[in-house]
């Protein structure tokens, strides 16, 4: 710790500094930004979700009726939060990375306040009634060509540092991050083209839609978190990564599997009959794609469990990566054809994409934007008490949700095959499921307002002007962030 | 910085490429799109003579079979018909009984609101 500096190392401090520096602004909007949109998302869950078992709650404001809500709810969440927290990470990620500072933070910045601003109209015209009735896609169908195009503004940028990097490795995190960033234009604008464009079949246009739903998580949210998990496990373990070839492996069966997925929600439907068996086995074989990353990054910090308990963004992530896990046996479990059969029209289906949402994709979010924010503001969180809230209360939460989503959904499921009961009973037998949803919302919603506050005085640039990282337990012999004194060196070396 | 690898030039081709790649698919759909949908003649297409000449068949039928004349009486016996003619099975409505609520006179009643 107390070694001096060589050259080297105070020329790299600077260029990370530099770095950090040119994307500070637009790294802290899309999180800050995000964060409010993942409250707000929340907040709209949370009533979604009474309303399905107590409908006459709050049924005399009509703007938030059952359908409305629960369509706001989740493009909220996606691209309020999920969107904006992926932009700020691909950024910062990829500019790091390939040591290349940014230099269109400007036009990134208004970007990400046009994706704030077609966001809101977005949500405010769900509410008013004037939605398109598409699952993930309830925006009117002028809303996607302008986020397509605002996608674009915000991350053309990084493709173009991608292509000048310094001649050298590629990263794992930058295998991910490319998909991430090709495919998630690709899917959105094949779901424009066949859902709101072309004049084919309602009823593909539906199957489409269901492929996007899956695409928006399998194809982008989820190579973004696991570009942060193989960004962040090294980095703060400083240990390299287990095994380049099971990343390999992970990397190109999730690229294989991804694409197939979806299609299994419109099983029984009039559709091509290969293609929702196709979606079933995909979402089926995810894994072991779930497995690879899984064994990876947590063989990745096996030794350094110590250090997973106090580092506030390598317990996020490794927390996000086991999560991934359990998604991948719960996919295997619940995509077979009996299992869909029972399930298709149950909760089930909606605790796996909270799963996805929250569990897998947000708790990495989460990890990365514990390790970011320090370095882009240079600050140090202010309590970790708020962060050791957000983390329980998360997985608390998220648990409950799956966890009753999942059950009740099964027995919903039995409920419907029942044809001897009425259909009230079903509905009956899954209302006190309802309820532990419901109220697992409400932690959530603490969780996140906690998380919140904190990011947005920390954008304030409130946080405790320290070199020492805020862990999660305090008898710590050694940083796990690296040498501490960094930030203080390089405005030292400024200066 | 590699200077053989970053430059003005390099980041201005590097944009249109990127650009390119990532509309590659909307440039294939626009190139296609006149291709699937020219003259594609779809199965409701190909039975579409077949089932008018089913309809225009039906209706003829229909019509010679119609009897004008018939119809007409029909309708009028109808519209000389009681309103709620009793049907098989119906019971007659029990009388009120007398000096019951629903018995008094709707003009002897109290005004509402006095």
């Amino acid at each position: 710790m107390s070694e001096t500096p060589s050259t080297t190392d105070i020329h790299d401090i600077e260029l990370r500094s530099s770095i950090d520096r040119s994307l500070r602004h637009p790294v802290m909007f899309f999180f800050a930004s995000g964060s409010i949109w993942l409250v707000l998302g929340i907040l709209l869950g949370f009533i979604a979700s009474a309303k399905k078992h107590a409908p006459e709650f709050l049924d005399c404001i009509s703007w938030i009726d059952a359908g409305k809500v629960d369509a706001a709810h989740l493009s909220a969440l996606v691209y309020g939060w999920g969107c904006q927290a992926a932009f700020g990470m691909i950024i910062w990620l990829m500019a790091r990375l390939t040591r290349k500072e940014c230099t269109a933070s400007g036009i990134i910045l208004v970007a990400g306040h046009l994706w704030n601003l077609i966001i809101m109209v977005g949500i405010v015209t769900i509410l008013a009634g004037q939605g398109s009735g598409v699952t993930l896609m309830a925006f009117p169908s002028y809303i996607w060509v302008s986020l397509l195009v605002v996608y674009l503004m915000i991350t053309l940028w990084s493709l173009v540092q991608f292509q000048v990097r310094d001649a050298g490795h590629v990263y794992v995190s930058q295998w991910y991050l490319l998909a991430g960033l090709l495919w998630f234009p690709w899917i959105l604008g094949s779901a424009i083209f066949f859902v709101f464009a072309s004049e084919g079949h309602p009823l593909m246009a539906a199957a489409v839609a269901a492929w996007f739903k899956s695409g928006v998580f399998l194809l982008f949210l989820l190579p973004t978190a696991l570009a942060s998990a193989y960004y962040l496990a090294p980095k703060v373990t400083g240990r390299p990564v287990y095994s380049y070839n099971v990343a390999l492996f992970g990397f190109w069966a999730l690229a294989f599997l991804g694409p197939w997925a979806g299609f299994q929600r419109l099983m029984g439907a009039p559709i091509p009959q290969f293609l929702p068996y196709a979606g079933a086995a995909a979402m089926v074989l995810i894994l072991i794609p779930a497995l690879a990353v899984g064994l990876n990054i947590l063989k990745t910090i096996q030794d350094q469990k110590e250090l997973a308990a106090q580092s506030p963004s390598l317990r996020f992530t490794t927390s996000g990566i086991v999560l991934f896990i359990i998604f991948g046996v719960l996919s295997f479990g619940l995509n077979t054809v009996p299992a869909i059969k029972m399930t298709q029209f149950s909760y089930t289906g909606y605790g796996l994409d909270i799963l996805a949402i929250y569990g897998v994709f947000s708790l990495c979010a989460f990890g990365a934007i514990y390790f970011i924010v320090p370095r882009v503001t240079r600050r140090e969180w202010l309590s970790s008490r708020f962060i050791t809230w957000h983390f329980f209360l998360s997985l608390y939460a998220v648990a409950s949700i799956v966890c009753c989503a999942i059950i009740g959904g099964i027995i919903q499921g039995q409920g419907m095959e029942d044809l001897s009961q009425p259909f009230g009973t079903m509905a009956e037998r899954s209302s006190s499921y309802g309820w532990g949803i419901t109220i697992a919302w409400a932690f959530l919603l603490v969780a996140n307002f906690v998380f919140c506050l904190h990011l947005l005085l920390m954008w304030a640039r409130l946080g405790r002007r320290s070199s020492h990282p805020t862990l999660l337990q305090n008898h710590h012999p050694e940083s796990p962030h690296g040498p501490e004194g960094e930030i203080d060196n390089i405005g030292s070396v400024n200066a | 910085m590699d200077h053989t690898r970053d430059n003005p030039l390099k980041r201005f081709t590097s944009f249109w490429l990127a650009l390119l790649l990532v509309t590659t698919f909307a440039i294939g759909a626009l190139i296609l799109w006149p291709l699937s949908h020219g003259d594609v003649e779809t199965v409701a297409d190909l039975k579409a003579v077949d089932r008018l000449q089913v309809k225009a068949e039906v209706q003829k039928a229909q019509t010679e079979n119609l009897n004008a004349e018939a119809l007409a009486e029909a309708l009028a016996n109808a519209a000389k018909a009681p309103s709620q003619a009793p049907s098989p099975g119906s019971m007659a409505v029990p009388s009120l009984a007398p000096e019951s609520v629903s018995a008094e006179d709707p003009a002897e009643s109290p005004e509402p609101n006095n």
